[in-house]
């Protein structure tokens, strides 16, 4: 019941459970990093990093209604501290045996990589997302909203609802633009056509 | 397969024969099958994106307490009243440093304003404003939009070109117009505004790039111009000015 509730407070953005969050589970994946060469610091980032790519994940339905947090949540943290090390070259240094148990709980493991690509996609989509003129930034949400183009013409102050149909197509091509020119493009791509 | 029938197939919103037909031309064509797997990422981080922000700000707002680097700032007390009693005695020192740092940033920042002016007015040329042919039934309001601008009388260019805009929300060139009249009467964010809703604009988002850079450079922050100036690319009219204001802004 409680690791529902969990994923429900991170998604609503309730001050109380996300609190909770922190208080129960930071402090253990602070100190398996700070076991694994890294420090406070390291483990508040990689900490907060796994939350929001949660945040993703529930948000668009991926994650089953069943989902233990705690393993999916320390999987995640595992898989960014990892990725991070490598970076550093001290992969073979880290001592699995502690946040890799809850590796054994069914699908955790492809779940929490998968919630990796997935932020980096999200990282793509959002850093072009921000460069589009605000009038699309605001228009592609009301759009994928389904708000009636009636209605998305007169808060944005547009002729039209044509003129709506019309700038939409326009942001997302701009958008998608944008996101061919991005570093992630090519690695994104070729791990869909995988 | 135009991006509209992808939104359309997408939203469900293609008849069953469509579908169909496309969904073969999908199966068919891996690039297809990229372009309509990228559409699908975008309309969903679209729908959630509103969301997502507000979620991750409460993760980040709730996270500040938690953030070792937050918590290791040192405590205000008996400790800063004894630094300021040390510092007491170099109080009349620093008044000294700080005037004549003042003075000395003061002749440095009108040489530098010089500077970035002359720039700006040198690479800032637009040909004269001519809407006339866009509308037949603004005629006046063109016309003096035109007669204000081009004698450079900005603040009432603004005005004409407002109401221009107010009737003709898409007006890409006066848009544009308005824009750079903002700038030159100094009102940076209006200008910066109007020329950003342009950066989608096939026509004008090369020289709205531009004219973004120029901004900065007669604001006094040029390295805000540098990404605006390296966007533009060889093709464009505005690339070789704008090579060459990057030379001297790396002098």
């Amino acid at each position: 019941m409680k690791k529902l509730n969990y994923i429900k407070g991170l998604i609503e953005g309730d001050k109380l459970i996300v609190d909770e969050i922190y208080k129960t589970f930071l402090p253990k994946v602070s100190y398996w990093i700070k076991r694994n060469h890294g420090t406070d610091q390291d483990g508040f980032d990689v900490f907060q990093d796994a939350l929001e790519a949660l945040v993703t994940k529930g948000l668009e339905h991926k994650l089953a209604p069943d989902t233990n947090f705690q393993a999916l949540l320390f999987a995640i943290c595992r898989n960014k501290w990892i990725s991070a090390i490598r970076l550093k070259k001290k992969e073979e240094l880290v001592r699995f045996e502690e946040l890799s148990r809850y590796n054994d709980i069914t699908n955790i493991q492809a779940v929490s990589e998968d919630a990796m690509q997935e932020q980096e996609t999200k990282k793509m989509l959002k850093d072009t997302f921000i460069l589009l003129s605000p009038l699309c930034q605001q228009l592609i949400p009301m759009v994928e909203n389904k708000l009636a183009a009636k209605e998305i013409a007169v808060e944005l102050s547009m002729t039209n609802a044509n003129a709506v149909h019309r700038r939409k197509f326009a942001c997302f091509e701009a958008w998608r633009k944008r996101i061919e020119k991005h570093d992630y493009y090519p690695i994104w791509k070729s791990l869909k056509s995988l | 397969m135009s991006e509209e029938t992808i939104h359309q197939y997408l939203e469900g919103s293609l008849d069953e024969q469509a579908t169909s037909a496309f969904e073969s031309s999908l199966a068919a064509d891996p690039q297809l099958a990229t372009q309509v797997e990228l559409m699908k990422e975008m309309k969903s981080y679209g729908k959630v994106q509103d969301q997502t922000e507000r979620a991750q700000r409460v993760i980040r707002d709730v996270g500040h307490k938690y953030n070792p680097s937050h918590q290791a700032k040192p405590q205000q007390g008996e400790q800063s009243k004894v630094k300021i009693k040390r510092l007491r005695y170099l109080i009349p020192a620093i008044a000294a440093i700080l005037l004549i740092g003042i003075i000395l940033n003061s002749l440095f920042q009108s040489t530098a304003q010089d500077d970035t002016s002359s720039l700006y007015a040198h690479y800032a040329e637009v040909t004269p404003l001519s809407l006339s042919t866009r509308s037949t039934e603004n005629n006046e309001l063109v016309t003096t939009a035109e007669e204000y601008f081009n004698s450079q009388d900005y603040s009432e260019a603004i005005h004409a070109l407002t109401s221009i805009i107010a009737q003709d929300v898409d007006n890409a060139k006066a848009i544009f117009y308005r824009g750079y009249a903002y700038i030159a009467d100094d009102q940076y964010e209006a200008g910066r505004k109007d020329l950003m809703s342009l950066l989608d604009n096939t026509l004008y988002q090369h020289t709205a790039s531009y004219h973004i850079a120029l901004s900065y450079i007669k604001s006094g922050s040029s390295s805000l111009a540098v990404p605006y100036l390296k966007e533009i690319p060889a093709s464009s009219n505005h690339h070789a000015q704008a090579q060459e204001i990057l030379k001297i802004i790396n002098e």
